[in-house]
């Protein structure tokens, strides 16, 4: 068995325009609390948490739980940080790209965020979610559902409306996240040590797989 | 380690120049470093914090993945629980470093000059963490079990020393009278980089006090009065000049201070007199270390309690003839005090002992934050010759506290590296050259450049039997990061590897020399691990840099006088052949 404490570190960032509520999202999610006050965060910062991912989903009939660090990168959205952040692109293994749904503009950015992704990441498609935050303004919201959903679509990435206010859908998209790259972990594995693996214990029928396969195998894994 | 060797293989890539060559083969990489100039210095500090953070995990990383690399078989496995597959994947795009490590450097690199920060915090403090070790207060944390006790004071032993303003003359005064606490007390040389290994330091002293014990019949009030979690603040024994406080530190946080100084004066008297058998860990790593014990953690808000369940052990290493006596103690770290230890009853003759107890610790949820909780198992003999058999840490901050399972966890050794006693395992002949800014002309070198040139190895002494496979390994200290690591290549079964191996660190100012260590470390390859032969630290001794006390200032009089003839002779080389101490005073 592995070391005592954990068995995985996964490494996410968040990121996405300068008060959208990224900060906010990762604070709802490892502490359940949340700070109407606006901190800009200051270039880099993380949080951590423990979970435990369960390969089946919450229905499965599960194996043993793998216990999770997760280490959360939050990054500043300020544009004058931005040599910096892109910098810790790289780091991560999966990204929570966060837009405001109350704020057209910072909607308008998730195209230019995800290039910079394209081209600052561990790889050229990583496993990305997007989240159009602050849901619970829906008075105020400038972003249409149909409109965010098209758009991640376009990009093959899954799509929440999460509210860093009242913790909807939060972690939601996290475990999502997760489960994506887990996922992709095990493809990675199984493509270097069993070149035709088709043996998988999660979820999926194997066509499925394969197909994801397909889409995303891209990566240097 | 061989987590950081597998690791080198994608961060880094070997960075020797030849030896006269004028530039710009640079150690830290400037082209690839980033403009930070325009943080400021609040900012600069505030990012410095969260990279220190991130360190440390990266450590416990580390740590844990070595352990990995020599307990899974599974090939397939091994690639996603260490996280091999992303690194693998990251290194085809990125060659250098993580993107945490390369802001390290480039804060690092943009020195201001001090004197004109945040008045609050002490104006260097927000560049100390760029490059620093963990501050002492974090350094706690990591450090292990109580049996540290003895190694963490003598870690930062010179710590009242006044760092020295400016190279090189002063630095004569405060040194002398340090050396003799660092001599002689066989602290074994150990995986320097071995991570976070919490209970590491502890491997304090396996030869040291062979007759000493663990803790068990040693007087609590002796114990507790003077162990490192609640240090004493007796006043300064050693006849320190008192200089005043320089600048860069004369505002250095308190909690910093109080701490490091109390620790000096408790070092002495621990080091000197009988009390060092109190903390020397006695019989560690005499047995090797296997089997696992399951116990679950429970916080119970209402009664404010932290319930540590111990179940069992399995299969755990045999202290004597096919038996072992053994019982758990914990501690919550960083409390190493006889507060902070709880231990089960002693089950007699059973290597699959049931203890079926709790262990409680009353304390506030909020308060779990920071805290480890260390468990250890030993063997308990009647004639008190208690024996480690291994321990688990667990991380209380991060832990799920909806799990109140019992879990089963591998034990763990606290890994010392024998020394034998041996005060040297032979000697490094290298020399260096320190290059100020501009000095060659035309605005050349656009930094202050330390030029190393590691040559040869001489009469070397094995671990075992047999031959040694060796390396070098380099940091310009503070900076630790893999960004200031220089190894040469491996030469095999040589007794006197010629390495010829140079290299260039840049950024520096003169004064930055002062408060630097250049350390070598002659290492063992081996398939999967390196064992440390012993090593060499070049600096001016003075047990703090930029004003933090740091135990690896820990350079002999020998030593002290390369590194200040380095400085004295600027553009020269300095040549020195010196004895491969097996003493370093473990860095954090
Ligand atoms: N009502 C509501 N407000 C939110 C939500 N998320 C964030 N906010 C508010 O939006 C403001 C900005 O949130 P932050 O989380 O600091 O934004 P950020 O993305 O981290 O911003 P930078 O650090 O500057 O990049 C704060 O005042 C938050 O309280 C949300 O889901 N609902
Ligand atoms: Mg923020």
């Amino acid at each position: 068995m592995s070391d005592g404490d954990y068995d995985y570190l996964i490494k996410f960032l968040a990121l996405g325009d300068s008060g959208v509520g990224k900060t906010s999202l990762l604070y709802q999610y490892t502490d359940g609390k949340f700070n109407s006050k606006f901190i800009t965060t200051v270039g880099i910062d993380f949080r951590e948490k423990r979970v435990v991912y369960r390969p089946n989903g919450p229905d499965g009939v599960g194996g043993r739980g793998q216990r999770i660090h997760l280490q959360l990168w939050d990054t500043a959205g300020q544009e004058r940080f931005r040599s910096l952040t892109t910098a810790f692109f790289r780091d991560a293994m999966g990204f929570l790209l966060l837009f405001d749904l109350t704020n057209e503009q910072s909607f308008l950015n998730v195209r230019n965020w995800i290039s910079q992704l394209q081209m600052h990441a561990y790889c050229e498609n990583p496993d990305i979610v997007l989240c159009g935050n602050k849901s619970d303004l829906e008075d105020q919201r400038m972003v249409k559902e149909e409109e965010a959903k098209e758009l991640a679509e376009k990009y093959g990435i899954p799509y929440f409306e999460t509210s860093a206010a009242n913790g909807n859908n939060v972690s939601k998209a996290i475990e999502t996240l997760l489960d994506l790259i887990m996922k992709r972990m095990e493809r990675c594995v199984d493509k270097s040590w069993i070149p035709e693996g088709v043996v998988r214990s999660n979820g999926h029928s194997s066509t499925e797989q394969l197909n994801e396969e397909q889409e995303k195998g891209r990566c240097g894994c | 380690m061989l987590a950081s060797l597998v690791h080198a293989r994608h961060a880094e890539r070997p960075r020797g120049v030849p030896a006269v060559s004028p530039r710009p083969a640079m150690a830290l990489e400037p082209e690839a470093l980033l403009d930070l100039s325009f943080l400021t210095e609040e900012e600069r500090s505030c990012i410095a914090r969260v990279l220190q953070r991130d360190w440390q995990l990266r450590r416990r990383e580390e740590g844990r993945i070595s352990k990995l690399r020599k307990s899974v078989s599974d090939p397939a496995r091994l690639r996603s629980l260490t996280g091999d597959w992303f690194c693998d994947a990251r290194a085809q795009r990125h060659q250098h470093q993580l993107g945490s490590d390369l802001v390290r450097a480039s804060i690092r690199r943009r020195r201001r000059p001090r004197g004109t920060g945040d008045p609050e915090r002490g104006p260097s403090r927000g560049e100390l963490e760029a490059i620093d070790e963990p501050l002492a207060e974090e350094k706690e944390e990591e450090d292990g079990a109580l049996e540290t006790d003895q190694s963490s004071p003598t870690e930062e032993v010179q710590e009242a020393t006044e760092p020295q303003p400016s190279p090189p003359a002063p630095a004569a005064e405060g040194t002398p009278m340090s050396q003799p606490l660092l001599q002689g007390d066989n602290i074994p040389a150990r995986e320097q980089d071995s991570p976070a290994q919490p209970g590491d330091t502890g491997g304090g002293n396996p030869f040291g006090s062979s007759s000493s014990e663990e803790d068990e019949e040693e007087p609590d009030s002796a114990h507790s009065s003077h162990n490192a979690g609640q240090r004493p603040e007796t006043p300064q024994t050693d006849q320190t000049p008192p200089a005043p406080p320089s600048p860069q530190n004369g505002r250095s946080p308190p909690s910093l201070l109080s701490t490091s100084s109390s620790v000096s004066s408790l070092s002495s008297s621990t080091l000197s007199g009988s009390l060092m058998s109190l903390y020397s860990e006695g019989e560690l790593g005499r047995v090797a270390v296997r089997g696992r014990v399951q116990f679950s953690l429970r916080y119970d808000p209402a009664g404010k309690e932290l319930q540590v369940h111990v179940l069992r052990c399995r299969e755990l290493a045999e202290a004597k003839r096919q038996r072992s006596d053994p019982y758990i103690k914990t501690y919550l770290l960083p409390d190493k005090s006889n507060r902070s230890k709880r231990k089960t009853a002693v089950r007699k003759r059973s290597l699959d002992p049931v203890f079926n107890e709790t262990l409680k610790y009353k304390l506030e949820k909020r308060d779990l934050q920071g805290r480890t909780l260390n468990l250890s198992v030993w063997h308990h003999d009647s004639l008190g010759r208690n024996l480690f058999l291994g321990e688990v840490e667990v991380a209380l901050g991060t832990w799920d506290w909806a799990n109140t399972r019992p879990e089963w966890f591998s034990l763990q050794p606290r890994m010392p590296i024998p020394s034998d006693g041996l005060a040297s395992r032979g000697s490094l002949n290298l020399a260096l050259k320190f290059i100020p800014v501009g000095s060659e002309g035309g605005g050349m070198p656009p930094t202050g450049e330390l030029h190393i040139w590691v040559k040869d190895a001489q009469g070397l002494i094995p671990l075992q039997s047999g031959t040694v496979d060796a390396f070098v390994q380099c940091y310009v200290l503070p900076d630790d990061s893999k960004a200031s690591r220089q190894k040469t290549r491996v030469v095999k079964r040589s007794l006197n590897p010629l390495f010829n191996h140079t290299m260039v660190y840049d950024g520096f100012q003169a004064k930055d020399l002062a408060e630097a260590c250049a350390e070598f470390t002659l290492w063992h390859h081996e398939a999967f691990s390196k064992r440390q032969l012993g090593g060499i630290r070049l600096s001016l001794g003075t047990g703090s840099s930029y004003g933090l006390p740091v135990g690896w200032m820990d350079s002999t009089a020998e030593e002290q006088g390369v590194w200040k003839r380095l400085l004295q002779q600027p553009g020269r080389w300095v040549e020195a052949l010196l004895p491969l101490r097996t003493n370093l005073v473990p860095r954090a």
